[in-house]
């Protein structure tokens, strides 16, 4: 999944530990979303959206792929 | 503009969450091997005392808290870095097993190898820490 957690980080000249700091995780989990090789937990993108004061969907893009298939 | 705030330094919780596990695996490491020592120079396992095989299981109770540690340290992680312990520790305990079968296998065809289980403990052990650095670094 695509983010905007670097962009809008920079925008308040947090440095990635000051973020993790913020978030209570570690600065190699901020790098990990930063770098899109983690998607976040529900509780922590919600914690996410609350620090950086935008909605989920202004932070996160889905990969734009295929629905899984229907077991209909 | 963000080259200044990605320095790879480790955060304040980072450093934290190191020295609390370090507090709780130092002197539990350190246990173990004063118990290992103490067990082999003391513990007369060679002898026929029946208190031998209690000397013999001194050590576990380090490893107990080095199993605590281990477990303290998961719940202080944050949910990346939990997901990334459990799968190094998957690793392990893989490579544990498989050596398990090993052991065992040799040993139903007559191959009784007395540090065995010493072998199986630190390939276990290092492939834990190996995985543990590969999925760290990715």
């Amino acid at each position: 999944m695509k983010n905007r957690i670097r962009e809008l980080r920079a925008a308040r000249g947090w440095t990635q530990a000051a973020l993790a700091d913020l978030l209570d995780v570690s600065r190699q989990t901020v790098n990990a979303l930063e770098t899109g090789r983690y998607d976040p937990s529900l509780p922590l993108a919600f914690r996410l959206s609350r620090l950086l004061g935008e909605p989920l969907e202004q932070i996160f893009e889905p990969d734009e792929e295929p629905a899984p298939h229907s077991s209909r | 503009m963000t080259s200044k705030l990605d320095t790879a330094g480790p955060s304040r919780g980072d450093r934290a969450r190191a020295r609390a596990y370090l507090l709780d695996f130092t002197p539990a490491t350190a246990g173990y091997v004063v118990c290992i020592v103490a067990v082999v120079r003391w513990g007369g396992l060679d002898g026929d005392s029946p208190w031998r095989f209690a000397w013999a299981l001194l050590p576990v109770v380090p490893v107990l808290a080095v199993v605590r540690a281990v477990v303290r340290g998961l719940r202080r992680s944050d949910e990346y870095a939990q997901l990334l312990q459990v799968r190094a520790l998957a690793v392990g305990f893989a490579v544990a097993m498989v050596g398990c079968v090993v052991v065992g296998m040799l040993a139903l065809a007559g191959l009784h190898l007395t540090p065995a289980p010493w072998f199986v403990v630190g390939a276990g052990m290092l492939s834990w820490a190996v995985a543990a650095a590969v999925t760290a670094r990715r």
